[in-house]
């Protein structure tokens, strides 16, 4: 009799070990799946975020206008030379590049929009004159100008040689700019 | 369930591998390259008052480098001729008081004022001996950006 109880025990003992063992396996795969799925969240997350930086996306941003600025209704005076005196703006640079056999050639020549004189450009290289303008106005400039002649390959010294002149034609101080010509 | 486990940690590691090798091909690094050139605006005089302790020069920019100046030079003769306004028969000279022989006004990088604006003085000779009245005259200057010694 105690010996059948004894084996009832120890069987319900293997039937309780059993379903335990089967506990632990269920909760390690359910840890399992979470782990995969956070896993493949992480990756689809990098994948959507690589994405967003690679190409540009369709914002519904919009830009948002300086509230400081205000309307421009043109310019105003600003701060002057010291004592008074009135100033002729020269804009100068160091280096132009030309291109050999061609008359046209791009520049950057301007009288600035501060002035309040007519500039007349010569340029000279070699002391001999390749273009002259007529009398700019302040804020007019030239970007492409037309040579009289071709001016061969080489490294020069030009020089701009800046007239100025008041609007009753009274000539004003004027100056020459310096600078490398290289023709190529 | 085993299966899909397997099944979802297979698909997991593809796409880790994947993700790379698909971004590799958009990706590609260049070096691109601009040099700006110096440029200035200085302000020469629009007339110059003789009778002016100094002769001063101002910029609006100087965006050169910091190897680099820009030199004013007085261009032609000094003494400078001046005319007398109602009477071109009667003459000033002015000679500029230069620095190194002709400079009149030199520039560093990001200077709005030349360095020299305190020690370029003017004189007008034999002032007591010409008549009274006004004189003038234009004067041309030269600018060059060279690079400092």
């Amino acid at each position: 009799m105690e010996n059948r109880h004894t084996r009832n025990a120890f069987k319900s003992k293997q039937i309780n070990d059993t379903m335990a063992v089967g506990d632990n396996m269920k909760k390690r795969n359910i840890i399992i799946f979470i782990l995969a799925c956070l896993l493949i969240a992480a990756i689809i997350y990098i994948l959507l975020n690589l994405r967003s930086c690679s190409a540009p996306s369709n914002q519904s941003e919009t830009i948002t206008a300086d509230r400081e600025a205000i309307d421009y209704t043109g310019d105003r005076s600003t701060t002057q030379l010291t004592d008074g005196k009135a100033g002729i703006a020269i804009s100068g640079f160091k280096s132009l590049v030309f291109h050999a056999d061609q008359l046209n050639q791009k520049v950057n020549f301007n009288n600035p929009k501060n002035n309040n004189c007519f500039q007349v450009m010569t340029l000279l290289v070699n002391n001999q004159n390749y273009w002259k303008s007529g009398y700019i106005a302040p804020g007019k400039g030239y970007y492409s100008i037309e040579l009289t002649k071709p001016i061969p390959k080489g490294d020069y010294t030009a020089i701009l040689k800046v007239d100025c002149y008041r609007n009753d034609f009274t000539p004003l101080n004027s100056a020459n700019i310096e600078f490398e010509l290289q023709v190529i | 369930m085993k299966r899909i486990l397997a099944l979802m940690i297979a698909l997991a590691i593809l796409c880790a591998v994947a993700v790379p090798s698909v971004f590799a091909e958009e990706r590609f690094d260049t070096v691109m390259e601009y040099t700006n050139p110096s440029n200035y605006q200085i302000v020469i005089p629009e007339t110059i008052d003789a009778g002016a302790e100094h002769l001063t020069f101002e910029a609006y920019s100087m965006n050169i480098l910091d190897n680099e100046k820009v030199m004013i030079k007085l261009d032609g003769n000094n003494p400078i001729e001046l005319a007398k306004e109602d009477n071109a028969n009667f003459t000033a000279q002015v000679i500029i008081d230069c620095k190194d022989g002709d400079i009149v006004g030199e520039f560093y990088k990001d200077e709005l004022s030349s360095h020299y604006n305190n020690d370029i003085s003017m004189v007008v000779q034999n002032a007591n001996q010409i008549p009274a009245g006004k004189y003038s005259g234009s004067v041309s200057f030269t600018v060059s950006l060279t690079d400092r010694a």
